[in-house]
């Protein structure tokens, strides 16, 4: 997992509230300039490519999406929420995020149930193709790292609800066994 | 009263079909009547709510009248790879044509038709292969079911199922009938039609359910009126995934139960059994099967058994079948509480397992997550305490997710998501304050959608002693102190 990824800053922000007590803007300066996710790089006029922190900005973005996936609080008080707890809490982190993106999805009339169908019906199904086929009411690029979270979060022990190929084409697991089975036919 | 003997079981068999007496003690229950006039045609509920009871009280009443009935079994049926389709608008049409086949060979053999209609069919349909069948008469249900595969579903036989569309066989239709009208009942429909794959089987019912529509509303205005007795958990598989259904949900009847239609179940059974020719209050049957004194504690009684049962009917049976021979065992005449209470645990074992049958389908092993998610654990939760509880004990902890990875109903669910699947389960309750008592799937197919966060939900009590759950708090001390007072 890269260091810089969604997955990994809010990891980081979630550690950064379990020690903190404030709002967003001040949870946003506790992590700036102390963070190995918040960063971005950058080859200066000498040629080196070198790290540099990200600013506030791009950080309360990111609080502010642990906010709406109901991991902190809210605006003024950034604090863990039972969720945000749970997720600090040993081996829980991926499934936590999973559900609480799940769950975030639900309430934006895009429940997974909806989604494996997409999945399953479009030919292609990368992100773009699902989106404008589900038209769920958040941006695409919001759509696009839930999609994104839903495949990493639980990998590592197979746990994840979708399975990414080549990081552009969602698939069910349902869907891999179709494919499969079409290929058998074919041979 | 005459008194009843307990040796021997004395509420019937568990399934309907198996009832020959059905008749004489059937209650006519929820939207029954809407089914009668032919405002509804699907009846939706679980097993054990009574849908191959109501299929075959009707069935038997039109019987006993002369008047005209189908009932689908495994001799109509075939496998669904025969259709050589799966989109549901194909399946649709073929199935219009399947049916209207069955309807023209029923009527043709079972009526005697004039030379005008004789006439009438052999200028409509004189020159198709189903015209010779047809001819063949009753005695021929298997050629008709050939016809069907051979002349009607495959891709290279449109002209015939062309011609079975054909507005006019509908008017022939309904000429055969005269003044009379045709009650269609299709039951049971994944074991008459057959398929491995559970995409096909939930395709073909979407395209059956447009059929029937089609048929039954329109086409052939409500002279044919085909009725389709549909698994509640068919259909929420099918709401989910079926983008038109939601038109058809108009004529569709989600069974539940009240209490009082529960209550007269059982007493019109005993009533029956004992031979009783008079309208007794129900109470007075309860109290010849049950040890209760007087109203008070049959009344007592009534409350602590029906707060049991999941499914309806079946479970009153059930309950009341082991219940009787745990007294049976202690040479006693009637049914006393205490034998209930002794029953639970076998009754609780089985209505899990029951439960995971039911849903095998769509949440497979169902049984294990709920034992895993509540075993030993507390009856009654806020709904906020619920979802903490789903998500900390089950959705987020690593071991049961890794226990239950196989099941990937668990893995794409949330905590407000898995409230509903144990609603509709039949799992748990929640608790309406105007009523004053906790709602389950049984009285209410789809629950109240401004439930709150501090509303209260209850694991059904048909599993409180197989799994072992913390008994109920009863508010003791505000009794005490309105005594005081």
């Amino acid at each position: 997992m890269q260091r810089t990824s969604t997955y990994s800053k809010i990891r980081e922000v979630l550690n950064a509230a379990s020690l903190h007590k404030g709002n967003v803007a001040k949870l946003a300066d506790s992590i700036k300039g102390n963070s190995d996710a918040f960063v971005y790089f950058k080859r200066d006029r000498d040629g080196v490519v070198k790290e540099h922190p990200c600013n506030e900005a791009s950080i309360r973005r990111k609080i502010r999406f642990c906010i709406r996936l109901g991991l902190l609080d809210s605006e003024e008080n950034c604090t863990l929420t039972g969720e945000g707890k749970n997720a600090q809490m040993k081996g829980r982190f991926d499934l936590q995020l999973q559900t609480a993106v799940n769950s975030f999805l639900e309430k934006n009339a895009v429940p997974m149930s909806k989604i494996e169908s997409a999945i399953n019906k479009l030919v292609l199904p990368h992100t773009s193709a699902l989106f404008q086929y589900l038209k769920p009411a958040i941006s695409e690029d919001l759509f696009r790292t839930c999609l994104f979270l839903l495949s990493e979060c639980g990998e590592e022990e197979g746990q994840n609800i979708l399975k990414s190929f080549e990081k552009k084409l969602y698939l069910t697991d349902a869907k891999i066994r179709r494919a499969r089975k079409a290929m058998e036919k074919s041979l | 009263m005459n008194k009843l003997d307990i040796s021997v079981p004395i509420l019937g068999p568990e399934d309907a079909n198996d009832d020959d007496n059905l008749s004489n003690y059937f209650v006519l229950f929820g939207d029954f009547q809407d089914l009668n006039k032919k405002s509804r045609f699907a009846v939706v509920g679980a097993k054990g709510t009574g849908k191959s009871a109501i299929k075959k009280h009707l069935s038997t009443t039109r019987k006993s009248s002369k008047l005209p009935v189908i009932e689908f079994d495994e001799s109509l049926g075939f496998s669904l790879s025969a259709l050589k389709t799966q989109s549901p608008a194909e399946i649709k049409n073929k199935m219009k044509g399947y049916l209207k086949t069955i309807i023209l060979q029923y009527i043709v053999a079972s009526s005697d038709l004039t030379k005008g209609q004789k006439n009438k069919v052999e200028k409509l349909l004189g020159d198709t292969p189903l015209y010779q069948r047809l001819l063949q008469g009753a005695t021929i249900k298997a050629g008709i079911i050939d016809y069907a595969l051979s002349g009607l579903f495959p891709k290279n036989k449109r002209g015939q199922l062309a011609r079975l569309l054909d507005p006019g066989v509908n008017g022939l239709i309904m000429d055969l009938l005269g003044d009379k009208d045709l009650w269609v009942f299709i039951d049971d429909i994944d074991t008459i039609f057959t398929s491995d794959d559970n995409n096909a089987s939930l395709k073909f019912v979407e395209g059956l359910i447009y059929a029937v529509s089609d048929l039954s509303v329109r086409e052939l205005k409500k002279k044919v009126w085909i009725v389709l007795l549909l698994r509640s958990e068919i259909y929420e598989e099918l709401t989910r995934l079926a983008t038109e259904m939601d038109k058809e949900t108009a004529y569709f009847w989600e069974v539940a139960w009240d209490d009082e239609s529960l209550k007269k179940c059982l007493s019109e059974r005993v009533r029956w059994v004992i031979g009783a020719e008079e309208r007794l209050p129900d109470w007075k049957y309860w109290a010849v099967l049950f040890d209760t004194k007087n109203k008070a504690s049959t009344v007592d009684l009534q409350s602590y058994l029906l707060e049991r049962l999941m499914n309806g009917p079946r479970d009153l049976i059930l309950l009341t079948e082991l219940a009787r021979r745990v007294a049976y065992a202690g040479k006693a005449q009637r049914i006393a509480i205490r034998d209930l209470e002794e029953s639970e645990y076998e009754y609780g074992k089985a209505k899990l397992r029951q439960i995971n049958s039911n849903f095998q389908r769509i949440y497979p092993d169902i049984d294990k997550v709920i034992d895993r998610l509540f075993r030993r654990k507390k009856q009654v939760y806020s709904r906020e305490e619920l979802e903490t509880e789903i998500n900390k004990d089950l959705l987020t902890n690593p071991t049961a997710r890794q226990d239950f990875s196989h099941l990937s109903w668990v893995r794409m669910s949330t905590p407000f998501l898995f409230v509903d699947i144990l609603y509709r389960a039949g799992i748990v309750g929640y608790f309406a304050p105007s009523e004053h008592r906790y709602i389950y799937v049984l009285q209410r197919s789809n629950p109240d959608k401004t439930l709150l966060k501090s509303t209260r939900y209850k694991i059904h009590s048909a599993l409180s002693a197989y799994l072992e759950l913390e008994a109920v708090q009863t508010k003791k001390k505000s009794t005490a102190k309105t005594k005081k007072k």
